[in-house]
């Protein structure tokens, strides 16, 4: 290979607008031509289908010990910055006239060295929430099993080896292995292989699933209320408030997903902040109210270590098991669908880089039988049911908030760069109040950032290190510009 | 060449014979018209019930091969015969293997639409045990009665074992002297959403898919004798339809695909995108046993 481009150059470079459209292009040969196909209202399903589900079943119990009943509060910070962060990052992606992910948009705006860390990023953002959600899952699915048969499984079976005191991992747990949580993971691959997708109409009916079982919990919980399990509200003031929010951020993940629809959507000028606020909104309230009804049904030292929490809630109060049950079940099946969908995201990402020769090639080899990329998804299967059954949820989470607010805050930075750097390019939707806005959105990721637990600092450490070997390694000399510039031929600075 | 045709009396009758003496035809073959009727119980019983119904099914089949025999002419060297066999499967393989054909012809059952094909029971049971090649007429096919052969069109999915279909319909090729083609179908399944990686992360997964059987095609078309003419062509399509429908077909052009690599070696097996391929073709599709 040439050895006469620098590794500045490599990390500055950018990939050609052009590219990124004909790679995204679709059978019929119009390519460039965009149907704005999505109204506000799909938009604002697709934003509260994708956000609903990946937490609010579970992090109470990690959150509320530290918060207390101020967990209110920390859902609407970490509302607040997850709203600041989508509109910033719908900016970006309506610079590039195809839907990617913050990746490949960074990767033709902010060039491949800030593309290849927010891709680092994502892979926390997706590959660890998988490994979250279904560590969750496992749980509810434990609950059904207590219900129905009268015992769970063996903790040894359904708990992780490795446990985190807040500050450090290290084994200790009574756990050997996850078991439902890895076998979650590959049977959601398992379907993947298959080459079987989730529809936009199976989409919408986890979606009714899963608001139906939270405002089932809503209205039975609130029968159960009592003032008097808010008080003390916040007994480790504002700080654990931070803290709390800083977890809770992770149930926001899936937000994002509605900025990428900027090229398909009418009129984005309008529809794309107004789906995401309104979006934001509807999650919000909802986490808001299943945490109240929650706190208001037991006091706040309850929560600490309670598996199933939403379920073994409505368990207790009611004294019957079927409310519980029916709970357990919707949860047990929106998750499953939540947990498909992020692998998906996944693997395509994976897949995505592997294109720009950023990782192996086997990573985007398709099978002919199934049209699908096999062995990339099997090798997200490992990784994922590895990480769903030996590493505990609390670590998980807080993970997956660290790379989406690092993710957020690059793209945050990126957008007020470029607004300086690349005036020129057209934009699809422009954030309102500009400097302040993506100011305020990289000061709350920052804040939240270092509010996290601090074992996750070291995990993330470790992870942006291997990264960066492998960038360099491998990477930068297997790039697909690189080739495009050994050629000669400069890429050209899209617009 | 010696073409079985599956004759019923009926319009998936007449198409499955078109289709046979279009082969015919082509090869400079002939074809064998064939009606199974249901075996009668060999002993006589009261009232000779059992003789007048044999006695009205082999009216019934004299009638029906009369037509036929009609509809032929003298366009190819054609016999006629019926044979009693407990079902229609049963029938036509004893028939195969005691006047040694090279090839079983049926048509499509009656409620598929015109110009597509969709399985009927007895197709569905010849095409899980062949040990021939099948070809399958489609609704409405009614070639020019003076139409040869033009290109026969492989369905290759570029998997390892689809090189053999490929050898074997090369040499199909060759019998009948018309070039080949090589096709690859990309279907672009429903985007799953929503999710961060895009709305448009399954086009680079198909568009992906589409430059890998490109060059798979290409690798292989040059390792066939240069002498058979052999193309590619990529049908992309949002759906199984719409990808044939994306690709150029010509009048009296037929489609070969192989049998699924998980059935019996030397039998036809038909896997599940065969089975895509087989519903969905604008033109009657050959199915090959599998070797090797």
């Amino acid at each position: 290979m040439s050895e006469t481009i620098g590794f500045g150059t490599r990390l500055t470079r950018r990939k050609p607008v052009e590219m990124l459209v004909s790679d995204t292009a679709g059978a019929d040969a119009e390519h460039g031509h965009l149907k704005r196909g999505i109204t506000l209202f799909q938009l604002i399903m697709f934003g509260v289908g994708s956000t609903i589900g990946t937490g609010i079943f579970f992090v109470l119990a990690e959150t509320v010990p530290k918060a207390g009943p101020a967990v209110i509060v920390s859902f609407a910070i970490a509302g607040v910055v997850a709203g600041l962060t989508a509109l910033c990052y719908a900016e970006m992606a309506s610079m590039i006239p195809v839907s990617g992910s913050s990746y490949s948009y960074a990767y033709a705006t902010l060039g491949e060295g800030v593309a290849y860390f927010v891709a680092a990023c994502l892979i926390l953002e997706y590959g660890i929430s998988a490994a979250a959600v279904a560590v969750g899952w496992s749980g509810y699915l434990n609950k059904v099993f207590e219900i129905v048969f009268g015992s769970g499984l063996p903790a040894s079976l359904s708990a992780a080896p490795l446990v985190s005191d807040g500050e450090s991992l290290g084994f200790g747990g009574e756990g050997v292995i996850n078991l439902p949580a890895a076998i979650l993971v590959f049977l959601c691959c398992l379907l993947l292989i298959r080459g079987s997708r989730e529809s936009a109409r199976v989409n919408a009916i986890m979606v009714l699933i899963k608001m139906g079982v939270l405002a089932m919990f809503i209205l039975i919980a609130v029968t159960g209320f009592s003032a008097s399990n808010l008080q003390p509200f916040a007994p480790q003031g504002f700080a654990g408030v931070s803290m709390a929010a800083g977890t809770i951020f992770f149930t926001y993940v899936g937000l994002d997903a509605v900025s990428t629809a900027g090229e398909e959507v009418e009129n984005p000028r309008r529809n794309l902040p107004l789906a995401i606020i309104t979006a934001l909104i509807i999650v919000t309230s909802l986490y808001v109210l299943v945490a109240l009804t929650a706190l208001g049904v037991q006091p706040a030292s309850e929560f600490k270590g309670q598996e199933a929490g939403l379920a073994t809630i409505l368990e207790n109060l009611t004294g019957s098991s079927w409310p519980a049950l029916v709970l357990a079940v919707g949860a047990i099946i929106s998750v499953f669908s939540v947990t498909l969908v992020v692998l998906y995201g996944q693997t395509r990402i994976l897949f995505a880089m592997s294109r720009d020769g950023m990782l192996p090639e086997v990573f985007h080899r398709v099978n002919p039988r199934s049209q699908s990329p096999v062995a990339c998804t099997v090798v997200v299967a490992i990784f994922v049911g590895a990480i769903a059954a030996f590493v505990p949820d609390a670590i998980l989470w807080d993970l997956t908030s660290m790379g989406t607010l690092v993710a957020f805050a690059v793209v945050s930075t990126g957008v007020i760069i470029l607004r300086y750097t690349r005036p020129d390019m057209t934009r699809g939707f422009k954030v309102p109040l500009f400097p302040v806005l993506p100011i305020l959105s990289i000061l709350s990721c920052i804040y939240l950032i270092s509010r996290l637990n601090p074992a996750v600092f070291e995990l993330f450490g470790i992870w942006l290190a291997i990264a960066a070997v492998f960038y360099f390694a491998y990477s930068a000399r297997n790039s697909r510009l690189e080739r495009l510039g050994a050629l000669g031929s400069k890429p050209a600075s899209g617009s | 060449m010696k073409y079985l045709i599956g004759y019923t009396a009926d319009q998936g009758g007449r198409e499955a014979l078109a289709l046979g003496v279009l082969l015919a035809r082509s090869s400079g073959g002939r074809i064998v018209v064939c009606t199974i009727l249901p075996e009668t119980w060999g002993h006589p019983s009261m009232a000779r019930v059992d003789a007048e119904y044999a006695q009205f099914l082999n009216e019934h089949a004299s009638k029906s091969l009369e037509k036929a025999r009609k509809s032929v002419g003298e366009q190819v060297p054609a016999e006629f015969m019926s044979r009693a066999a407990p079902s229609a499967r049963e029938g036509l393989f004893s028939v195969a293997a005691d006047l040694s054909v090279d090839g079983l012809v049926l048509g499509s059952a009656r409620t598929a639409p015109s110009g597509r094909f969709l399985m009927g029971s007895v197709t569905a049971s010849v095409l899980h045990s062949a040990s021939l090649p099948v070809a399958l007429a489609l609704r409405g096919y009614a070639p020019d009665s003076k139409a040869r052969l033009s290109r026969i069109t492989c369905a290759y999915t570029g998997a390892p074992s689809a090189a053999a279909t490929v050898r074997n319909a090369a040499a199909l090729c060759e019998k009948y002297k018309v070039p080949l083609r090589l096709v690859t179908i990309v279907v672009r399944d429903q985007q799953m959403y929503p999710t961060g990686a895009g709305y448009k992360a399954e086009n680079t997964v198909s568009n992906q898919w589409r430059a890998q059987a490109t060059a798979a095609q290409k690798k292989l078309i040059a390792e066939l004798p240069p002498s058979l003419g052999a193309t590619g062509a990529i049908g992309d399509g949002k759906t199984w339809k719409a990808a044939f429908a994306s690709l150029p077909w010509k009048d009296a052009e037929i489609i070969a695909i192989g049998s699924s690599s998980l059935g019996p070696l030397l039998q036809v097996f038909l896997g599940s995108n065969a089975a895509k391929i087989i519903n969905n073709a604008p033109v009657p599709c050959v199915i090959l046993p599998r070797q090797g």
